[in-house]
């Protein structure tokens, strides 16, 4: 869109390309980010409980016992915070690298990698801090 | 892009789509915490139970209390009395609470690898139930607290062996015993001089076992004359013409002389009744009582002469005594 100009004649025109076009994407990403991470983590749990008790019931008790061990307070909620800030930055970094991008349509590529980039470093950022926090 | 044209619709069932999958992403989502809640008991009615221990290394918190194998509690609290001793709250489910007692005992384990472990035992399930709230003792039993000893005897064992296998140690001149003994065994006189110590002595051994051969030879060609002899003196005694068949003989003579003198008595007996009878012929019958008398000491110095010829070749017949009729 920025480099078709379309943000620019929106912008011209008096709308405001923040609230018509930035917000509904941003929210529609870390919605995503969200959906995806708690899917993944239940079918994660699920298949650990199979691959350790198989489709008995009988090894839930065991199995609630592990998983009151593994996910604390802090654990649970550094779990949370986490996925949100994920998903935040996965919404936020590639949108506001787009920003970037100019009228020329031979800089979208090289904005689409500077935006994997610098949403590969902030993630990777993020997984160290909660490391650090847990471990130090 | 017209900024006045309308916002594009959603469709509807791309709508109730995305309605559903925040749906199932949230119930997901809370059932988790849920779950997660239900799982670390805060749904669940517990009763407390403080064990006292002089230590409590080993012991964190979350860490589970097993009764039988089986956990029925679990760590909450780790803090330090008054008393500087270590109180371990745990809080144990109402459920499973009824296999503590008030005769339970808690034990704290601790092996060489691993952490420690917190068991409850339990000798009778009829007493009455541990009271929530209840503070008991704990016992507590650590390998690792056993290791110093350990590593002491251990030490006191390879001092003895370094002792033992040093220069000089009795390995060592064991070592050289058995050397000398193979040695010698090795030599001449084999196992014998090993054993008798030198050959000299071996030697002296030999030689008398030589003379034993000898010894033994003479004692072998004098049982043979002795078992001729035995021979040749059973022969004499028992065969034709030895002892017993020359005794036997005498005894029949014997019965015949007997008969005799039997006869000779009846004799005399028929001569006294006739002397008895006719008195006036004393003298006529004296003259045949005479020469009776000379019959009669003939016979009894006959009988004399057997019994002394019985008596000598039958050495073991002491009984002389003749009886008369």
């Amino acid at each position: 869109m920025m480099a078709t100009g379309e943000l620019e004649r929106m912008q011209a025109a008096g709308g405001d390309p923040l609230e018509r076009e930035f917000v509904p994407r941003v929210a529609a990403a870390a919605v995503s980010v969200f959906s995806l991470t708690v899917m993944s983590c239940a079918v994660a749990v699920a298949l650990a409980y199979t691959v350790m008790y198989g489709a008995s019931p009988d090894g839930f008790a065991d199995f609630t016992r592990v998983v009151a061990l593994v996910f604390g307070p802090a654990a649970l909620g550094g779990f949370v915070l986490k996925c949100v800030v994920f998903g935040a930055l996965v919404a936020v970094i590639p949108i506001a690298a787009g920003l970037h991008a100019s009228t020329r349509l031979k800089s979208v590529p090289v904005v689409v990698l500077d935006g994997m980039v610098r949403l590969f470093f902030a993630l990777g950022a993020v997984e160290l801090l909660s490391l650090a926090v847990k471990y130090i | 892009m017209d900024i006045e044209a309308p916002v594009t619709q959603v469709p509807k069932h791309l709508q109730f789509r995305v309605a559903l999958l925040l749906a199932v992403t949230l119930v997901i989502a809370v059932g988790f915490v849920v779950y997660a809640l239900y799982a670390r008991g805060v749904f669940e009615a517990v009763q407390r139970v403080t064990l006292v221990a002089d230590n409590a290394e080993g012991v964190s918190v979350r860490m589970n209390l097993t009764f039988a194998g089986f956990p029925i509690g679990t760590v909450r609290r780790i803090t330090l009395n008054d008393a500087g001793k270590a109180r371990i709250e745990i809080d144990v489910p109402h459920d499973d609470a009824k296999w503590l007692r008030t005769s339970s005992v808690f034990t704290i384990e601790r092996g060489l690898v691993g952490g420690a472990r917190i068991r409850a035992y339990s000798g009778n399930l009829q007493d009455p139930p541990l009271p929530d709230g209840a503070v008991r003792p704990v016992l507590r039993g650590d390998t690792a607290e056993e290791v110093p000893q350990l590593v002491a005897t251990a030490r006191g064992i390879l001092e003895n062996m370094e002792r033992l296998t040093g220069a000089g140690g009795s390995v060592q001149s064991t070592l050289a015993n058995l050397q000398t003994l193979s040695e010698r065994m090795a030599g001449r006189h084999g196992v014998l001089g090993a054993v008798l110590g030198s050959d000299e002595q071996a030697a002296k051994v030999l030689g008398t076992i030589e003379r034993a051969n000898t010894l033994l030879a003479s004692l072998e060609r004098a049982s043979t004359r002795l078992d001729t002899l035995l021979a040749n003196t059973d022969r004499r005694v028992l065969g034709d013409g030895g002892v017993v068949d020359e005794t036997r003989k005498v005894v029949v003579q014997a019965e015949a002389l007997l008969g005799d003198v039997r006869g000779s008595l009846k004799k005399l007996d028929a001569v006294l009744a006739d002397a008895q009878s006719v008195g006036s012929s004393a003298k006529a019958a004296t003259a045949d009582l005479a020469q009776l008398r000379a019959e009669v000491d003939e016979s009894v110095r006959k009988i004399a002469r057997l019994i002394d010829e019985i008596n000598r070749k039958w050495p073991f017949q002491r009984e002389s005594e003749i009886t008369l009729p």
